[in-house]
């Protein structure tokens, strides 16, 4: 371990990057900074990485399930060459500056070996105490020794020593030992001692991520006095398949299934006496669980979500919260429950005032759950100390400069992201993430070793079968039920196999070592290993299979843990017999296995940059700070894009001017080729090696970044704006301000929110920046002698300090007004507009308004090129119009294609510290991916037999990723599937009418060798 | 026939299903031990031809399971082969072959609970449907 290289001193380590916090933050950032060639520490408080998001049922909007797509990336760092993962330990001290810190991690005893134990879980059976489990949010219990949950990374238990009988008094006295007994791998050593462990790391990057408040203190709403309120966080846990209730909707009281349901927003935020902030991400998740609640508990028949104002921001959440109200019935009340108390039938009565009638009411529910403030992590001011950064009044890690720099802390060379530095979702959080790795990576120079990755040994293929098959014991975990020696003794009798061995844990180093030889020896040239799941452990065997000369790719599995010995206990006979089929199909598929190569291309170490706005520019710097070459495009004849338009920026109060000149400046400072006035007519290549064509020129380059921005459309047609000349857009009003002059004495300026947002048909979906916008309008036009209105449906005033600006805007004299969502307002007028007619739902009753000015906010929408150029580059849109990220949580700045990036309004609107963000973020994954002169292409890709190809086309519909092409030449029309595109999932070669598509790895003769060898007599 | 013991194929996707199936035995959950797990990276790569084959060689039933439609790692594969089984099961019929033999089921990564009692039912629902008229 490189860690402990460090303690010693010698041979000195390179200079590496601290990373505190193994949530799905802390696990970005250091696989950005892993894959770009810097050592990694990762340093993680609790025994397991995962964080908040493996707690999580469902992401949204999609629904995904949460732990489904973070846990690969989990195990990607575990086994990344260039991450330490250090879990159960915390940072003790920083010293040192920027470039040459040196760190000390307090790594704890977990009195559990971390190389031998197995995961097995034996331990924890037979453990005798009983807690509540943290990560059950208190709904389960587990033991003294345990994993915070099954799929935890790494996999290795934890004695806590808190509850554990052995240290009841403080030190260590025996007295139980039942699990250091049951322990197949006897890991287990109750005098293992902590670990000082001293870093050398050039920065660091905090991502610890939040807490969720307890909401026992706001007496009113009685949690903790009854079982059935749960919090937000305690409600997902019950949501999820693996979770205490094993996803059953239940009330803890008695057990029984609810019928309604109240949810409340905002416990504890957007609350002075508690937390002022809005936490960001509550009004769509409890939308989540409500639809969640109703599919895993249909005889739910009410939902009643109470809410101050629904922020549902995002991109596709307008939809969602629709899909909330419209599919899954949910009563959305725009107020704040005054009281719960305990009802009749032993229900919760919660007491409320309706908005319909402004009159109190009341309804009794089975179930109450509290979306609590998410509030800073536990230890942040002990850690901000220890790192020496300040921390803002709200608790959280301050920003130096939230608005031109959203990850620089107050400490230079330690960066801040994800929750760290104020709440929000997991998309804005991983782009942070990617943005704080760019900042830190800047520090450590040349001490950068990308994992190179030579070519792989080939094998021929043809060559006589000599198959090795190695079955496991796992300790008792599969040999306590399957016969893995008669296991072993029927795989030997196999055709083609040339060796059979069963051992105690297959998995161990001095097992690799043992197989390594093994394979030469017996000139082996196929291996199938019969142990746990391909999942975690075929990386490690193909290591070794490669170590000993043998090609990767001429491994196979047999899953009898898993899949057999721990889901078939009461039977071992059954499950012996199935685990000898298992092998058989294993052997026989490796027997038709094919050795495969990657595929090496260079690359150009450049990368383009289209679009010239704020983001466009940043990213430039950051890339051009790594030392890449890049060029940066812009179309209009200056740069600046719609920053131009903007004069004084919240919250700061910066002139957008100040800010553009100096990112500009910084930009004419390094070597950055900037094209003005150009455009870009045609593109050709993959990743790594794009031919661009501009107007005058052609460039090559190996990423291209999407940085086009949007575009605020006038709102023809709408609200008098054609007819009156006093009807005018937030840019236009933007311009009023930009001097200083005083407006008359009681001028009256309304804004209108939504104009062509949020709406039926058109642009569904929430522009994001514009209440903020208008908020700091209105009072800064209230500041300068005006009275000022906003009429809105919902203030979503969710960025950092934007709560701040909507209470200044309130205490100032601004007036707000909610209208109804589907009913427009009236603007009447002679030449100018004169006066407004509005439904206010707060009153109940139309209102009449007098106006000088009328300010419409309007959305932000796809600028002009982005359509023609998705075409162009194949990247696909959203529904709204704007390019589509590769995924929606963990992907905000990737496209499907390899190689193009997106940030800024490119994606959809943002506002400026967001828009770097994704444009820093942008910069350490193409850091990442120039890192090295070559990519390597996954070999496990489709290709096409020429012969057969009737060039139907039937592939090319399929491909979401473009990568079958139809081709022509002399002889005819065929398909070609490009290897750079392809990500091998097979589905063309099972649609393919004439068998002329193979999906290497998992051919039809591999799989339906298998299926006959199963079968046969 | 009491003792029948139905041999069944089942097909898992690699992100998803076989995920899930795993998690399944971390958590304990017994289901009868009659399934063939062959792992592919995506459900879309089952092919009617794979199924069929699979009967005729003796399977009493075959399972085929994918991630929920829209998690599908490679974007629509699932769809697809949502679209494949339809087609499936009609060569199914044709070959005389009850069509709940061959079962289509969207299992994710935390559902190891899913994956038991689906396994569960598929045995006990080919049970009752006794031993494949291919077979007999
Ligand atoms: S990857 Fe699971 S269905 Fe496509």
């Amino acid at each position: 371990m490189t860690a402990k290289a460090a303690t010693t001193g010698k041979p000195t380590p390179p200079r590496g990057i601290l990373v505190i916090g193994g949530g799905v933050a802390g696990i970005q950032a250091a696989l950005d900074l892993g894959k770009a060639g810097a050592k990694v520490y990762l340093v993680e408080r609790t025994p397991s990485v995962g964080g908040r998001m493996a707690q999580l049922d469902k992401t949204l909007p999609t629904n995904d399930c949460s732990i489904c797509i973070l846990s690969p990336l989990l195990v990607e760092a575990l086994r990344h060459p260039n991450i330490d993962l250090l879990t159960y330990a915390e940072v003790t001290a920083l010293e040192g500056t920027p470039g040459n810190f040196k760190a000390r991690v307090l790594k704890r005893s977990r009195f559990v070996n971390e190389h031998d134990c197995i995961g097995c879980g034996v331990c924890a059976r037979v453990c005798p105490v009983s807690v509540p489990n943290e990560f059950e949010a208190g709904m389960g219990d587990r033991g003294a020794i345990y994993v915070p949950m099954a799929q935890a990374t790494p996999l290795i238990y934890t004695i806590d020593k808190e509850n554990c009988l052995n240290f009841a008094g403080g030190t260590y006295e025996p007295v139980c030992g039942k699990c250091a007994e049951a322990c197949p791998k006897k890991a287990i050593d109750f005098e293992i001692e902590n670990e000082e462990i001293e870093l050398d790391v050039a920065s660091v990057i905090v991502a610890t991520g939040f807490d969720e408040m307890n909401p026992r203190p706001i007496r009113n709403l009685s949690y903790g006095d009854h079982k059935d309120i749960l919090t937000g966080l305690e409600f997902e846990r019950m949501l999820n398949a693996a979770g205490p209730t094993g996803g059953r909707v239940v009330k803890p009281s008695d057990g029984s299934a609810p019928t309604s349901l109240a949810i409340v927003q905002c416990v504890g935020s957007r609350d002075e006496r508690y937390h002022s902030y809005c936490s960001r991400v509550c009004c769509v998740y409890s939308v989540k669980q409500c639809i969640v609640a109703k599919d895993h508990q249909p005889a739910i028949k009410d939902f009643h979500y109470f809410y101050r104002d629904m922020r549902a921001y995002g991109r596709g959440f307008e939809e969602f919260y629709h899909r909330g109200r419209d599919e899954t019935g949910v009563n959305f009340i725009k107020s704040s429950p005054a009281s719960i108390t305990t009802g009749s039938n032993d229900k919760l009565r919660v007491r409320y005032e309706d908005p319909a009638t402004a009159r109190p009411a009341s309804v009794d529910v089975d179930l109450v759950v509290l979306t609590c403030a998410m509030i800073a992590s536990a230890g942040t001011p002990e850690l901000a100390r220890v790192l020496g950064v300040d921390v803002e009044k709200d608790g959280y890690f301050k920003l130096k400069d939230p608005l031109g720099d959203p990850v620089a802390s107050t400490r230079e060379g330690v960066f801040l992201c994800g929750c760290a530095s104020g709440p929000k979702d997991i998309p804005d959080s991983v782009a942070q993430a990617s943005a704080a790795g760019a900042r830190a990576l800047a520090y450590v120079g040349e001490d950068k070793s990308p994992v190179e990755e030579g070519p792989l040994p080939m094998n021929d293929p043809e060559e006589e079968p000599r198959i090795g098959v190695f079955v496991c014991h796992c300790g008792h975990n599969i040999a306590g039920v399957v016969d893995s020696k008669a296991v072993a003794e029927f795989a030997a009798r196999l055709p083609g196999v040339a060796y059979a061995t069963d051992n105690l844990y297959t998995c161990s180093d001095d097992t690799q070592t043992k197989i390594e030889q093994i394979i030469k020896r017996k000139k082996l040239n196929r291996v199938v290993v019969a142990a746990c799941t391909p999942r975690t452990h075929e990386p490690l065997f193909r290591e070794t299979c490669t170590k000993a000369g043998l090609n990767p790719y001429l491994f196979d599995m047999a899953n009898i843990r898993d899949q057999c010995s721990w889901v078939h206990s009461d039977v071992p006979e059954e499950a012996t017999e199935k685990s000898k089929d298992l092998v058989r199909m294993a052997a026989f598929r490796a027997m038709n296995l094919k050795p495969l190569q990657r595929k090496r291309v260079e690359i150009d170490r450049s990368a383009l940059v289209l679009g010239g706005g704020i983001s466009g520019i940043q990213c430039a710097i950051d890339i051009a700070r790594q030392g890449l070459d890049v060029v940066l495009i812009e179309k209009e004849p200056a740069l600046g894009g719609l920053l131009r338009n903007l004069d004084h920026l919240f919250p700061s109060g910066a002139a957008a001017s100040d800010l553009l000149k100096a990112k500009i400046e910084e930009l004419e400072s390094l070597p950055i080729a900037v094209f003005k006035g150009q455009e870009i007519e045609a593109v050709d290549g993959f990743v790594g090696n794009f031919e661009v064509k501009l107007k005058d020129r052609e460039l090559k380059t190996g990423a291209i970044i999407l940085a086009t921005g949007g575009i605020a459309r006038e709102p023809k047609g709408r609200l008098g704006y054609d007819e009156f000349d006093n009807v005018i857009t937030s840019s236009d009003f933007e311009k009023t301000l930009g001097g200083t002059e005083k407006f008359n004495e009681g001028e009256h300026i309304v804004f209108i929110q939504c104009v062509g947002a949020r709406e039926e048909e058109g642009y569904t979906g929430c522009s994001r920046y514009c209440c903020q916008v208008s908020l700091k309008q209105a009072l800064e036009a209230v500041k300068r002698g005006a009275q000022a209105t906003i009429i809105h449906r919902d203030i979503r005033s969710f960025t950092r300090f934007g709560e701040d600006l909507y209470r200044d805007a309130r205490n100032a004299g601004v007036s707000f007004i909610r209208r109804k969502d589907d009913e427009d307002v009236d603007v009447r007028g002679n030449g100018r507009a004169e006066t407004l007619g509005v439904f206010d739902t707060t009153l109940l009753s139309d209102v009449e308004l007098e106006c000088d000015t009328v300010v419409l906010a309007v959305p932000l929408l796809p600028s002009d090129t982005t359509a023609r150029l998705g075409e162009m580059l194949r990247i696909p849109l959203g529904s709204d119009g704007f390019f589509l990220e590769k995924h929606i949580k963990l992907g905000p700045l990737e496209t499907n294609t390899e190689g193009i990036f997106l940030c800024g309004c490119a994606q959809y609107p943002k506002d400026i510290p967001d828009s770097l963000a994704q444009a820093s973020g942008v910069a350490a994954k193409v850091g990442a991916l120039l890192s090295k002169p070559y990519v390597n292409l996954e070999p496990a890709t489709a290709f096409v037999r020429r012969q057969l190809c009737r060039a139907c086309g039937t592939c090319v519909d399929i491909c979401e990723y473009h990568a079958p092409e139809l081709k022509q030449d002399e002889t005819g029309e065929y398909v070609e599937i490009n290897e750079a595109l392809c990500k091998g999932c097979g589905t063309c070669a099972s649609h393919c009418p004439t068998s002329a598509i193979v999906a290497k790895h998992y051919t039809d003769e591999q799989i339906e060798s298998m299926i006959d060898i199963l079968f046969e007599k | 026939m009491a003792d029948f013991e139905p041999r069944i194929v089942a097909f898992a996707c690699n992100w998803c299903s076989y995920a899930g199936a795993d998690l399944a035995g971390v958590s304990r959950l017994q289901y009868p031990p009659n399934i063939r797990t062959i792992r592919v990276m995506c459900s879309g790569r089952v092919s009617p031809g794979h199924i069929i084959r699979a009967f005729e060689h003796g399977a009493d039933g075959v399972f085929v399971s994918g991630c929920h439609i829209n998690d599908c790692h490679y974007g629509f594969g699932n769809r697809w082969a949502e679209k494949q089984i339809e087609k499936t099961l009609k060569l199914v019929e044709m070959l005389g072959i009850e069509p709940d033999r061959l079962k289509l089921e969207w299992i994710s990564a935390s559902e190891g609970e899913k994956f038991a009692t689906s396994i569960r039912t598929f045995v006990e629902r080919i049970k009752e449907l006794g031993r494949s008229p291919l077979q007999r």
